[in-house]
């Protein structure tokens, strides 16, 4: 299993980033989509 | 910190029209219908924003590397994509003309023509335009040509999309919002004009001739450039420039090296490229007098900002060499007290780089210099195999090496292996630099 808390290489970095902005663009139109209510 | 605070600029813009678009405070219709909207607002602010992931803008580059933005533009360009695709499947109110009384497109989407056809012609050539940067090596495009193409079609694309996003968009009618999807467009063009036209010119200003060309290693050549004007080049030892020799400033015949020579030893600026089945095969022949131009310099792999690291490690991996031996050829002209060791990996010795000059900086400046072969010739006294985990532990292994500046260049998969190792060892990130000399 992969220990959470081992560095990250620079690949692995740029991944991690590329996600996090990804979640976040997702949250930001889910949010959108249910301002109204289901 | 650099890289968190990009990202926090990206998001920052990523959002800013759907915020905008929030802000209107119209009657939200079902939440499919807002969901799809929210896709095609988000992608297109992606779109535009990759036309600022060029790998070209120093303010960028100097702090995360050309090799992370481009890296990201690729990624983030897939991201979008899937975005964009996914868009027109989760409107689910029908399209046709609005009741009289529904000012804001509530109950019915927009279904002209005009505002139609825009959107489907980039989300068609959207496709193709990622398909055609992750198949670039396969569809065999001389670089220039598919330079050309690409920036093109992304100029089509987002062009069409803010369109159809103005024409069709409940939201982007909305004159602020229409007004913020032309100030992002204009800002991705004139990020190209910048690149591609108003640069080139600058650099008219500031022309360079081949000094020499001269054979470094088997397929590898060392092109030394001087300056045919005033203006010094004004790079730190370890950085890359776009090379363009023998063809107009506006030309995109034009490559990414690393600069081999260092600062410290003159004005003169020296490149080691090696033959790889495409321009570059023709180096040999290039005749000193050409006139030739630098874009750059670009790239963070230098020394600058790690002063008090008490030792410099550099770990190349063929012609990676070329950023560290400019390196160290800036320790030994700046007679930097601090100690250094390189490592230095080939397949075979005759592909080693300037060993004569690496053993003379060696003897006087008092570097070590390791060179390792994975297929040696018979009669090769020297280390064996690749550089590796245990390699690395018997050159960097007490824990005093650990705040060492971890130089590093070479092939994506060796600069993964290395850095794992070096991780691994407990050397923590911020005092390991690698650039990879492929993106992909």
């Amino acid at each position: 299993m992969t220990d959470p808390f081992k560095q990250k290489t620079s690949s692995q970095r740029i991944l991690h980033a590329v996600l996090l902005v990804c979640v976040v663009l997702t949250a930001a139109m889910l949010a959108f989509a249910l301002r109204g209510g289901l | 910190m650099p890289a968190a605070l990009l990202v926090v600029l990206y998001l920052t813009a990523a959002v800013l029209p759907l915020g905008l678009a929030w802000a209107q405070g119209l009657t939200p219709r079902s939440p499919w219908d807002e969901l799809a909207t929210g896709l095609g607002i988000v992608a297109l602010a992606m779109i535009l924003i990759e036309f600022l992931q060029l790998g070209r803008f120093r303010a960028i580059t100097a702090r995360v590397g050309s090799d992370v933005v481009m890296r990201a533009h690729q990624l983030l360009a897939r991201a979008a994509l899937v975005f964009v695709v996914l868009h027109p499947f989760f409107y689910v109110s029908p399209m046709g003309p609005a009741p009289a009384w529904d000012t804001t497109r509530q109950t019915a989407l927009e279904y002209g023509w005009p505002a139609l056809w825009p959107g489907i012609a980039a989300w068609l050539l959207l496709g193709a335009l990622v398909a055609m940067a992750i198949g670039r090596d396969i569809l065999g495009y001389r670089y220039e040509v598919w330079r050309a193409l690409h920036g093109a079609l992304a100029v089509v694309v987002a062009g069409l999309g803010v369109l159809h996003a103005v024409r069709a968009g409940r939201y982007s009618a909305d004159p602020i919002l229409a007004w913020v999807w032309g100030a992002m467009l204009a800002v991705a063009i004139a990020a190209l004009l910048y690149v591609y036209l108003i640069a080139p010119l600058l650099r008219l200003r500031h022309p360079w001739r081949v000094q020499s060309v001269t054979p470094a290693a088997k397929r590898i050549w060392c092109v030394t450039l001087r300056p045919d004007s005033t203006r010094p080049f004004p790079y730190r030892a370890g950085q890359f420039a776009w090379l363009n020799i023998g063809h107009s400033p506006f030309s995109l015949n034009e490559n990414p090296f690393s600069i081999a020579s260092a600062p410290a030893q003159g004005d003169n600026v020296e490149f080691l490229i090696k033959e790889l089945g495409d321009s570059t095969n023709s180096i040999g022949q290039v005749k000193p007098g050409t006139r030739a131009w630098l874009e750059g310099p670009h790239g963070h792999l230098t020394l600058a900002a790690h002063d008090r690291a008490p030792g410099i490690a550099l770990i190349a991996g063929g012609v990676g060499i070329a950023p560290l031996i400019g390196i160290l050829r800036q320790l030994a002209a700046t007679d930097d007290p601090r100690p250094a060791v390189l490592l230095y990996g080939n397949r075979a010795q005759n592909q080693i780089i300037s060993g004569d000059e690496l053993d003379q900086i060696a003897k006087t400046h008092g570097a070590q210099v390791h060179h390792i072969l994975s297929n040696p010739a018979p009669g090769w006294t020297g280390a064996t195999g690749l550089i590796d985990d245990a390699l690395l532990r018997q050159h960097f292994g007490t824990p005093a090496h650990r705040d060492w500046l971890y130089v590093l260049c070479g092939p994506p998969a060796m600069l993964q292996n290395v850095e794992r190792a070096l991780l691994d060892m407990g050397v923590p990130m911020a005092n390991i630099l690698s650039e990879q000399f492929t993106y992909d």
